[in-house]
């Protein structure tokens, strides 16, 4: 018993006082397994895209005015006017599935989005694999828009995006609580009433 | 590439938080003003676009000056769909007691208003004077004359005699320091730097993750 408790405490008083953990901890860094996981050890400013009626605002978080304000073509959107007043009387002679009517209408969207959509990180000229997305466009976007959107900025390789209506952030960026916004932009105008830094989202009336 | 787009969105992209139903800004991005957009408000009437397209004769061209079009888009009280009787619609839906506030701190963002600089001013003064006139207490056309009349007379109008007290304490704050058509985008700004360094577990934006890393 004596010999064995002499042994035990010899090993403890030969272990070495870093743990095994922490050693890990200050291990030389890994290859990133993923854009994702680059993303998230580096933690860059994601892309902010605001996605106006007339022109697009585009820049990094953290700064306090956009990189690059771009105007958007407007024959496309003409185009795509165009093909859903075709594609309207054509639905009323021939009956199709209301899903096979998205995906058409979320294909259309995404030749109009998807060029614009590249042209901005042209500008940019950031890979877009190494950042996040936040677009900040109207309130109730228009689904097949979004979607749209969602598979440009995936095919282009951007790990992730997020979406916020611009009534939601105005107040962050003076730093009120109570109060009405109204955005009155070139096309349409919106208003949403905020109350202790939630925005009332039953409040909201655009026009 | 287009089939390919198509079936990825089928299956990851069409996550959408508002149902297609209420999708009620199908004309924004549609230059097309001839083009009748459907309402944006909860109601299913429909309406025609509030912006400085419509307020101005010439949108191409630059104009700074006041004139009757931009009184009769925006601030007319008899126009359903102006911003005046937004206004009003908004709060009466606000919350009571938060009313005083809502009304106290009037924020005009957005191309217009550095296109048209005192939108706001005369905005909160129009609202005031309607608060303040003893008679008119509900809004709305007595007889039809135009296209914004008949569809004036086909909505509830909106009933001011309950914001009346609110008329002592409208107040209009300013964008400063930022301009007022990127105050929106620095908004963005400053919520996606706030919110990006949490985890994803802890943070308040909504990320969506694109297939290729979500499956890696």
């Amino acid at each position: 018993m004596a010999t064995s408790s002499a042994t035990s405490s010899s090993t403890t008083a030969s272990t070495p006082r870093v743990s095994t953990r922490r050693a890990s901890r200050f291990a030389s860094p890994r290859p990133f397994s993923s854009p994702l996981a680059a993303v998230r050890k580096i933690g860059r400013p994601p892309v902010v895209l605001e996605w106006g009626s007339a022109v697009i605002r585009v820049g990094y978080a953290e700064q306090f005015q956009p990189q690059h304000i771009l105007p958007l073509p407007e024959e496309p959107f003409k185009r795509l006017e165009e093909y859903k007043t075709t594609r309207k009387l054509n639905t009323t002679s021939a009956g199709t599935s209301q899903q096979q009517q998205h995906s058409e209408e979320e294909s259309q969207w995404y030749d109009v989005v998807s060029p614009i959509i590249r042209h901005v990180f042209d500008r940019l000229m950031v890979d877009p694999t190494t950042r996040r997305v936040v677009i900040v466009a109207v309130p109730f976007p228009v689904r097949a828009w979004e979607a749209a959107v969602k598979a440009a900025l995936w095919n282009l390789g951007v790990p992730a995006v997020s979406f916020c209506n611009f009534l939601e952030v105005v107040p962050m960026a003076q730093g009120w609580k109570r109060g009405l916004a109204v955005h009155v932009g070139r096309d349409e105008s919106h208003l949403m009433a905020h109350v202790d830094g939630h925005p009332l989202s039953f409040t909201y009336q655009g026009l | 590439m287009l089939t390919a787009i198509r079936s990825v969105s089928r299956t990851k992209v069409c996550r959408s938080v508002v149902p297609f139903e209420r999708s009620n800004s199908a004309y924004l991005f549609s230059h097309n003003h001839d083009i009748i957009p459907p309402c944006a408000s909860s109601h299913n009437s429909i309406v025609v676009p509030c912006g400085y397209k419509a307020a101005v004769e010439d949108s191409s061209k630059f104009q700074h000056q006041w004139d009757d079009k931009m009184e009769r888009a925006w601030l007319d009280e008899n126009n359903p769909n102006s911003l005046v009787a937004a206004l009003f619609k908004c709060l009466k839906e606000s919350p009571v007691d938060a009313r005083k506030d809502v009304i106290g701190n009037l924020l005009v963002c957005g191309d217009t208003a550095v296109l048209v600089p005192d939108l706001g001013r005369r905005l909160a003064l129009k609202v005031k004077r309607l608060l303040q006139s003893k008679e008119g207490e509900e809004a709305g056309p007595a007889s039809p004359s135009s296209v914004a009349d008949e569809l004036a007379m086909t909505m509830v109008p909106v009933a001011t005699q309950q914001l009346k007290p609110l008329a002592d304490h409208i107040g209009v704050i300013s964008c400063a320091p930022y301009r007022a058509d990127l105050i929106s985008w620095v908004g963005g700004s400053v919520y996606s730097a706030i919110w990006h360094r949490h985890d994803d577990d802890d943070t308040h934006m909504n990320w969506v993750f694109s297939p290729a890393s979500a499956s890696k």
